[in-house]
C-alpha cells in the first residue's frame, strides 16, 4: 500500500492533497433517504475527508430549475470557498433567460448540468442547442449524466455532441456506465471529453481497465455527494491499485485545471 | 486505533461472466487479507449460485476446510426435490458453516412457509443466520424479506448488498420491528451518512462488516468505517465483534 493510503487511514485526509468533487448535489431527493443534504452539514462532512470544493447541482434545480438554481446562488454566496454551482437545464421548462442568468451569476456557476435520462430529452435535441452553442463559444464545462444503454445520453448521443462541439468541456457523468469499451474509445477520440467516476468505482475492475487504456489525465473524481460517501470512493482508488501520482491527478489536479485553467482560483 | 476486520460478504471461485476479471480463488483471497487487517472472512463459492447449490456447496467445503481464516455459507433449495446434501448441525459446526443463503429468483422457487417453513423454523430456534443478497436480484426482494419475517420474526437475517441507492426506507422498519435483523456494512458505507445514522438510530450492534469483494473493493469499506463519525467501540463492534457474537450464539447442538 502506498503512503497516501496510510495517511487516509490515520487522518481521513492528506494535508497537501485537497480533493475536488466535480459531481455533487444538495437537498432532498424523492427516490431515496439522504441524511446529510443541507449545505452546513455537507461542508462539515467535506472537512473529514479533505474535500476542498464540491461542484453541485441542487436536486430541485434538476427537476424544477425555477426553484433550484436560485438556491444554488444563495448557497454558493454563503459558502464561496466550499461550493460552486452548475446551472441546471431542464429542457422541458422553456426558460428564456438561462444563459442570461448563467452569465449574471458568474461567481456562482462554473458550468451547466444536464440530466437527459430523467428529462427524456436526448442530448442532440434542439431544445439544448442554445446551451451547447453558448458553451462552445465560451469553452464552458457541461456535466451531463451519461449511461451506456441510454437513448438519451448514451454513446451515440454523446458522440453527436462531441463531433459538433469542439470547445465545450464535456464531463461524462458516470463515464457512460457499463459501455466501458465505448467510454475508452470516446476519450481517446475526443480531446474535450472527460470522465467522471461516480457509480464507476463501486464496480471493481472497471477503473483499472480505463486507467490502463487512457491513463489518468482525463479522469475526474465525482461522487454524487450527498448520495455517496467520499471515503468509500477514495478507498476505491486505492483498491484499484492506482499510484500516488494517478490518485493526485484524479482527486484534485485534473478538476483544478478544468475549473481554473489560468491556475488561479484557489 | 488499528481495527481488525471479520468480513461477512465475499464470494470465491470463477465467475462465469467475468468481463471485469474480478474472480478470486481462496488462495488469492487469503493472501490479500493480512495487509488490510482482515483476520477472518465468511465466504460462499460462486458456483453455489451460478452452477448448482450442491456442486458449489461441496466446492466451498473443500476450499475452507484447511483454511482457518475462512468460514462458509451453504446454499439451500426446497428440501422436497432432495438435490442438496443435508448436514446435521453438529457436522455444520465441524465444517465451519455459519449460515445459509438462498437464491430463489435464480434457482426458481418460492421462499415461504410452504417450501421451507419447517427448515426456517429450525433456523429461527437455533439462531442460525440466513444471508440474503438483495442487490443481485437473484435472491429475494424486500417484499419477500418482509413476508418471511412476519412468519419467522426471530429469524437471524443478515441483509447483504441492500441496494445501490440508500435503502433506509426499506431497512429501518425491519431494524425497528425485528431484533435479529442485521445489515452488512459495505453499501451502508457507500451511502453518505449510512453508517452514522443507522448507528445513531439503532445502535452499532445491528451492523456487521462486509466488503462485497470481489465485486467491490475491500479498501472502500475499510476506509469509510475507520473514518466514520462513530465511537471507536462502535467501530470495533461493526468490524468484528458483532459477527463473532452472532456465530457464538448459534445453537449447533
Amino acid at each position: 500500500m502506498n503512503k497516501y493510503w496510510n495517511e487516509f487511514l490515520k487522518k481521513g485526509k492528506i494535508k497537501n492533497l485537497p480533493v475536488i468533487d466535480i459531481h455533487c448535489h444538495m437537498g432532498f431527493f424523492y427516490g431515496s433517504h439522504m441524511p446529510y443534504t443541507e449545505p452546513e452539514k455537507m461542508a462539515e462532512r467535506m472537512e473529514i475527508s479533505g474535500v476542498k470544493l464540491c461542484v453541485f447541482a441542487h436536486h430541485y434545480s434538476l427537476f424544477d430549475p425555477e426553484i433550484g438554481n436560485k438556491i444554488v446562488i444563495e448557497v454558493v454566496r454563503r459558502f464561496p470557498d466550499k461550493f460552486k454551482g452548475y446551472f441546471s437545464i431542464n429542457p422541458n421548462y422553456n426558460l428564456k433567460d438561462n444563459i442570461e442568468n448563467f452569465e449574471k451569476y458568474n461567481d456562482v456557476f462554473v458550468g451547466f448540468k444536464l440530466l437527459p435520462d430523467y428529462h427524456k430529452v436526448p442530448l442532440s435535441d434542439r431544445r439544448y442547442k442554445n446551451i451547447f452553442d453558448f458553451a462552445d463559444e465560451k469553452g464552458i464545462i457541461i456535466l451531463s449524466h451519461t449511461w451506456g444503454g441510454s437513448i438519451y445520453n448514451g454513446p451515440i448521443e454523446v458522440e453527436k455532441i462531441l463531433k459538433k462541439y469542439k470547445k465545450i468541456k464535456l464531463i461524462l457523468g458516470h463515464s457512460l456506465h457499463s459501455a466501458w469499451d465505448k467510454t475508452i474509445e470516446i476519450i481517446k477520440n475526443y480531446e474535450n471529453a472527460y470522465l467522471e467516476l461516480c457509480a464507476v468505482m463501486d464496480e471493481r475492475g472497471v477503473l483499472e481497465k480505463i486507467v490502463s487504456e487512457i491513463g489518468s489525465d482525463k479522469i475526474l473524481f465525482g461522487t454524487d455527494f450527498p448520495w455517496f460517501n467520499h471515503h468509500y470512493y477514495i478507498g476505491s482508488l486505492f483498491g484499484a491499485g492506482l499510484s500516488e501520482n494517478e490518485i493526485r491527478k484524479i482527486l484534485y489536479l485534473n478538476s483544478f485545471k478544468l475549473l481554473f485553467p489560468t491556475g488561479k482560483g484557489e | 486505533m488499528e481495527l481488525k476486520f471479520f468480513d461477512v460478504n465475499i464470494w470465491i471461485g470463477k465467475f462465469m461472466n467475468d468481463e471485469r476479471e474480478i474472480s478470486v480463488s481462496a488462495e488469492q483471497l487469503i493472501s490479500k487479507m493480512p495487509c488490510l487487517n482482515i483476520e477472518k472472512a465468511i465466504v460462499y463459492h460462486i458456483s453455489q449460485r451460478d452452477v448448482h447449490p450442491q456442486i458449489g456447496n461441496e466446492k466451498l467445503l473443500k476450499e475452507i476446510s484447511n483454511r482457518a481464516q475462512l468460514y462458509g455459507i451453504l446454499t439451500i433449495l426446497p428440501p422436497q426435490t432432495n438435490e442438496v446434501k443435508i448436514y446435521s448441525f453438529k457436522q455444520l459446526k465441524e465444517k465451519k458453516i455459519v449460515g445459509f443463503n438462498l437464491f430463489p429468483k435464480k434457482h426458481n422457487f418460492i421462499l415461504d412457509e410452504i417450501s421451507l417453513g419447517d427448515f426456517l423454523s429450525e433456523l429461527e430456534q437455533r439462531k442460525f443466520p440466513v444471508f440474503f443478497d438483495i442487490m443481485s436480484g437473484l435472491s429475494v426482494d424486500y417484499r419477500d424479506i418482509y413476508s418471511i419475517l412476519k412468519n419467522f420474526p426471530k429469524l437471524t437475517c443478515i441483509l447483504c448488498n441492500p441496494g445501490i441507492w440508500n435503502t433506509d426506507r426499506y431497512t429501518w422498519p425491519l431494524l425497528e420491528k425485528f431484533p435479529n435483523v442485521y445489515l452488512e456494512s459495505s453499501l451502508l458505507s457507500l451511502y453518505e451518512g449510512g453508517i452514522e445514522e443507522t448507528v445513531k438510530r439503532f445502535g452499532s450492534e445491528r451492523i456487521v462488516f462486509g466488503s462485497g469483494f470481489p465485486e467491490r473493493y475491500f479498501e472502500s469499506s475499510i476506509l469509510q468505517i475507520v473514518n466514520s463519525e462513530i465511537e471507536n467501540k462502535d467501530k470495533e463492534k461493526i468490524a468484528y465483534k458483532n459477527i463473532e457474537k452472532i456465530i457464538k450464539e448459534i445453537e449447533y447442538e
